[in-house]
């Protein structure tokens, strides 16, 4: 095949695309067990972990940077190489949204409070299941995936909205000077932190349509 | 054989229902002939209307049934590979192909109203309306005025001669360059001094169109550079059409492209027309695609 230089750096930039997907998917994990457990040590590698993720980002871009200088690339593969810097723009975002919730594991330390919303872990399942199937579409050209991953995002908003209500309602039966109300706070952070990684996957879908039909479009607006 | 004015498919008549009903590239390629090209429909001013463009070179195709709309005043590219029809296209549309004695034109270009391949035409009248730059600068061995005063001349121009070669010269960028120098010899000027020559003396004749094959191939970067900033001004007021190899200057200065291909039989086709964004950064055709992004061949 032509360009055969090219499509070589184009294989090692999508791999270096599943690789720092799988990464941040990885960090989301142990974020979420580290505050189910109460694993202190894990919820700091996580934390130590973004530096990595951030690197890893910006070598991504760097690469794609060298490409579209020196490869002067067009169509479908300019369209590829502009969506992959928007990617990692996104999967670095959400490598600080698992490091948020794994330093709201920190913050909470043996406090049992989080178990009290077991919704997010299923919230955590649905975004995960969102970040890897918004890669997959990307990296395999698949419009209609990208499409129906994008619905899950409503699914992930109404989660959040009865995590909410939920620690409201908590927040009102507590008396005054009661001390779970930083802990139900920062339980509410850490499924406000979820339901952006769903949207962050969302621009990762549209991203996937985009490399296909060359429209840029805004799918399934949230609401928040 | 040529197709007159009259006998050509209006396309503007009215369609019965089944017609209309029909997918529009079924009727396209009905009405059009287009065997498959992807057509722009033009919002633009037409400046050339190609329809069922053939050219022979004895029993040889080499273009089949090209058809498209120029826009004018807009720089429009001609792409593909080497051997695909580019220069034979453009060669077409001021009766250049004349000049080779076993080619032979079949379809139409209407242009002002009348078919450019018609037996009427008078193939020097045209060449005044539809001037042309070669690929490599080819400056009289005269002066620098005697060379863009040479057109006007010998049509017998009447009016303020200085006047309109200082005119040309600021419009092809040359003036600065050359405002003293106005009786040294055309040769004496670098490559992409005398290319830009060439095109004021194009422009000294006050063309409509301007065909320009492969205007920057034989220049430097900087001297290439200066002629597609100059074709972008000088669509302002004139239709350009530019045949090129470089796939980036066609991007760079065009808002129309045509994609040309051969098959095996190395006659060559229009692949795909349309707006030089929507061919770089969206085409629709997949030749056009394997094209632009390298992957022919």
């Amino acid at each position: 095949m032509p360009r055969t230089l090219f499509t070589e750096s184009q294989t090692h930039a999508e791999d270096g695309v599943r690789l720092l997907s799988s990464r941040v998917d990885k960090a989301i994990t142990d974020a979420m067990e580290a505050l189910r457990t109460r694993n202190m040590r894990l919820a700091q590698s996580v934390v130590e972990g973004d530096a990595e993720v951030n690197q890893q980002r910006y070598a991504l871009e760097e690469e794609v940077l060298q490409m579209m200088a020196t490869q002067a690339p067009v169509a479908s593969d300019l369209r590829e190489l502009v969506s992959i810097l928007s990617i990692v723009s996104d999967l670095e975002r959400i490598g600080d949204h698992a490091e948020g919730i794994a330093r709201i594991a920190q913050f909470l330390g043996d406090d049992p409070v989080a178990l009290t919303e077991p919704e997010l872990w299923v919230m955590a399942q649905r975004v995960q299941h969102m970040l890897r199937a918004s890669i997959e579409s990307f990296l395999e050209r698949d419009e209609a995936a990208a499409r129906a991953t994008c619905d899950v995002d409503d699914e992930v908003d109404e989660i959040y909205d009865r995590i909410h209500r939920h620690v409201i309602q908590q927040l009102a039966g507590l008396p005054h000077d009661a001390q779970e109300f930083d802990a139900y706070t920062h339980l509410l952070w850490a499924s406000h932190n979820l339901e952006r990684i769903g949207d962050r996957a969302t621009n990762i879908c549209e991203r996937a349509i985009f490399l296909v039909t060359g429209r840029l479009e805004e799918i399934n607006v949230s609401r928040y | 054989m040529t197709i007159a004015p009259d006998e050509r498919p209006d396309l503007e008549a009215p369609r019965d229902e089944a017609s209309t009903q029909r997918r529009g590239a079924d009727l396209f390629e009905e009405i059009e002939g287009a065997r498959g090209a992807v057509r722009h429909e033009l919002d633009a001013e037409i400046a050339l209307e190609l329809r069922d463009l053939s050219v022979f070179y004895g029993h040889f195709m080499a273009l089949d049934s090209v058809s498209f709309d120029v826009p004018k005043q807009e720089v429009t590219a001609l792409i593909g590979p080497s051997g695909c029809g580019k220069s034979t296209l453009l060669r077409c549309f001021n009766r250049m192909n004349d000049l080779i004695p076993t080619a032979r034109m079949e379809g139409s270009i209407m242009f002002d109203g009348q078919d450019l391949l018609g037996p009427a035409v008078d193939s020097v009248g045209i060449r005044r309306r539809i001037g042309m730059v070669f690929q490599k600068p080819n400056p009289f061995p005269k002066s620098i005025f005697a060379n863009v005063a040479f057109g006007p001349k010998i049509n017998g121009y009447k009016g303020d001669m200085p006047a309109l070669v200082e005119e040309s010269l600021r419009r092809a960028a040359l003036w600065d360059e050359v405002k003293d120098d106005l009786d040294k010899s055309a040769l004496a000027l670098s490559g992409g001094q005398q290319q830009r020559l060439c095109i004021a003396r194009a422009i000294a004749v006050q063309p409509e169109i301007i065909l320009m094959d492969e205007p920057a191939s034989a220049l430097d970067p900087v001297a290439t550079l200066k002629i597609e900033d100059l074709m972008r001004e000088l669509a302002e007021d004139y239709t350009i059409i530019v045949v090129t190899h470089n796939m980036q200057q066609a991007a760079r200065v065009s808002s129309y492209t045509a994609f040309l291909l051969a098959g095996e039989e190395r006659t060559g086709r229009l692949v795909e027309f349309g707006p030089t964004q929507e061919i770089f950064t969206n085409p629709t055709d997949r030749r056009t695609e394997d094209y632009i992004t390298g992957r022919y061949g």
